[in-house]
């Protein structure tokens, strides 16, 4: 019974530790969304390219061969978010110029598409990555103890940013005349502009924070886990799945789901239910995904539902 | 013409090498309400789009309040006083009524949202107890006083109405149109498009007709005599 409490209580404190990472990438695409009503695959490849990045800036085994900066892991973090941020303002500006805003959601969710594989096709090949060597973390190598858990300092700050990015965004989006007006943008973008809404500023600023976040999300699954692309696509596509469950329009229920994958992951991966199956594990995985997709649209139709009209 | 808040010369609009709008010449001044009337697909709803800035301007300039106003974005000539009120009303379905009128505010300084919100509401009271309800909730008549209260919230000196009578029961239209005289009254310069049936011509101080995108001014039978 003390056995299978205290698997139990590390499965809790790993899985809840593990949804801070997972919840970052939705917050970009949830906000992309907002203001864009497509699927935003281009901070996908924003966040893939800051994990290249990030391995690139920092990582400092002087076996692998090619210049590197070997920035102090920290100033590397913000370099690369910093890049993202400007990597999401320009596909913001891009998507926000009249014409491009006029085509239709599925051409922008093609053209984001493209460019997400474009940016991870360059970076991967330019940065000559290897995809075993995990980069330093840029919150050092401390450990924190939480109900007898041991977890590292990285998983801890990954989950504090994410609950407070969450908080903040969303009390931010809920109360301030820029949310509101990003709301009405998401209803109807021209009606936001025939009311005065400066839709092309609001449009470049929400794909600037989402490029930042989601660089932020890139460089902690490569201080985490690595800089190796297929993990970062499988990475990106769990982000995706995430985000649907708030219908790509909720920042909590984002959050929420992610709390459910990082805790069900965490304990297939312990094995709770049987020795470790990969491909068991992901199917149990994406079940109870799809049941709490399908749950929220019963629930929460607004969400799932809202009239669309036009995308940015 | 002191008193001209917007007048076109020799506009043209189209969209690519398909000219919709040609040498159009009008002009509404304050305190006027004028109706500008056509079949389906004449260019009413283009030439009304084409003042509030989200259709480009092939030939000819736009004059808003004495300056051109022809390359403005719409978020500018909002700020510079034209309020929209477009056909289908598009209210913010999924916000409340009260979230909509601020967006119609958001050319204003926050500070003066309120104010603007107190007019609406002396305009249309049947709005007051359904501030917090989803405007995709209301009746037509309903989303049409929300959808001109927005546009009304900048405090406008031009309000283009589209098709205010659209899908409506005769009393509501008369609401609507005793609401636009209130407002015209108060120095505001009203265009509204309509359908041929759909004209008042006992609120229009001036009816202009559109076809095949040329723009004339209607003579009464009576008045040719």
């Amino acid at each position: 019974m003390d056995v299978h409490l205290t698997l139990w209580k590390q499965v809790l404190v790993l899985g809840v530790a593990e949804a801070g990472l997972y919840a970052l990438l939705p917050i970009a695409l949830v906000l992309s969304y907002r203001v864009s009503r497509t699927i935003a695959f281009v901070h996908g490849g924003i966040a893939a390219s800051s994990a290249l990045l990030y391995w690139w800036f920092v990582f400092d085994n002087p076996i692998v061969p090619g210049y590197r900066p070997q920035l102090p892991p920290f100033l590397g973090l913000c370099v690369v978010v910093a890049i993202s941020a400007a990597m999401g303002a320009a596909y913001g500006i891009g998507v926000t110029i009249p014409k491009i805003a006029a085509l239709p959601r599925m051409t922008l969710t093609v053209v984001s598409l493209g460019a997400m594989m474009i940016a991870i096709g360059i970076f991967t090949s330019t940065l000559k990555v290897v995809p075993e060597s995990i980069p330093p973390s840029p919150f050092g190598n401390g450990r924190v103890t939480v109900f007898d858990v041991v977890l590292t300092s990285l998983r801890l700050a990954t989950l504090t940013m994410s609950v407070v990015l969450v908080i903040a965004l969303a009390a931010f989006l809920s109360m301030s005349r820029t949310g509101r007006h990003l709301k009405a943008i998401s209803d109807d973008l021209e009606a936001s502009a025939w009311c005065g809404v400066k839709v092309a500023k609001v449009g470049a600023g929400v794909h600037t924070a989402a490029g930042a976040v989601a660089g932020l999300a890139g460089a902690l699954i490569a201080a985490q886990s690595g800089p190796d692309p297929i993990n970062l696509i499988l990475f990106l596509l769990r982000g995706l799945t995430i985000a649907i469950v708030g219908g790509l329009m909720s920042l909590p229920l984002a959050l929420a789901a992610s709390l459910v994958v990082g805790i069900v992951e965490t304990a297939l991966t312990v094995g709770i239910v049987g020795p470790y199956s990969l491909g068991r594990n992901e199917f149990i995985l994406n079940a109870i995904l799809l049941v709490l997709i399908m749950s929220v649209a019963r629930l929460r139709p607004r969400e799932f539902y809202l009239l669309e009209r036009q995308s940015l | 013409m002191s008193d001209v808040v917007v007048a076109t010369e020799a506009l043209s609009v189209g969209y690519g090498s398909y000219i919709v709008l040609s040498d159009v010449n009008a002009h509404v001044a304050a305190g006027e309400i004028v109706t500008l009337v056509g079949l389906n697909g004449a260019g009413k709803s283009t030439l009304l789009k084409t003042l509030i800035g989200t259709n480009p301007v092939l030939a000819g300039r736009i004059i808003l309040g004495g300056k051109d106003a022809t390359k403005w974005p719409a978020h500018r000539r909002v700020a510079a006083g034209v309020g929209f009120s477009p056909e289908g009303r598009r209210v913010f379905v999924n916000m409340s009524v009260e979230a909509n009128l601020l967006v119609g505010a958001a050319s204003l300084p926050q500070s003066r949202e309120r104010r603007g919100l107190d007019r609406v509401l002396a305009l249309f009271p049947e709005l007051r107890g359904r501030l917090e309800q989803r405007a995709g909730t209301l009746s037509g008549g309903e989303q049409q006083m929300l959808a001109i209260g927005r546009a009304l919230m900048p405090g406008p000196r031009l309000l283009l109405v589209e098709e205010p009578s659209q899908g409506l029961a005769p009393v509501v239209i008369d609401r609507v149109y005793d609401a636009l005289a209130a407002i015209a009254a108060d120095g505001v310069a009203v265009l509204i498009a309509e359908q041929f049936q759909q004209v008042r011509e006992d609120v229009s101080d001036r009816v202009l007709v559109i076809d095949a995108g040329r723009v004339t001014e209607y003579q009464p039978a009576g008045d040719l005599l």
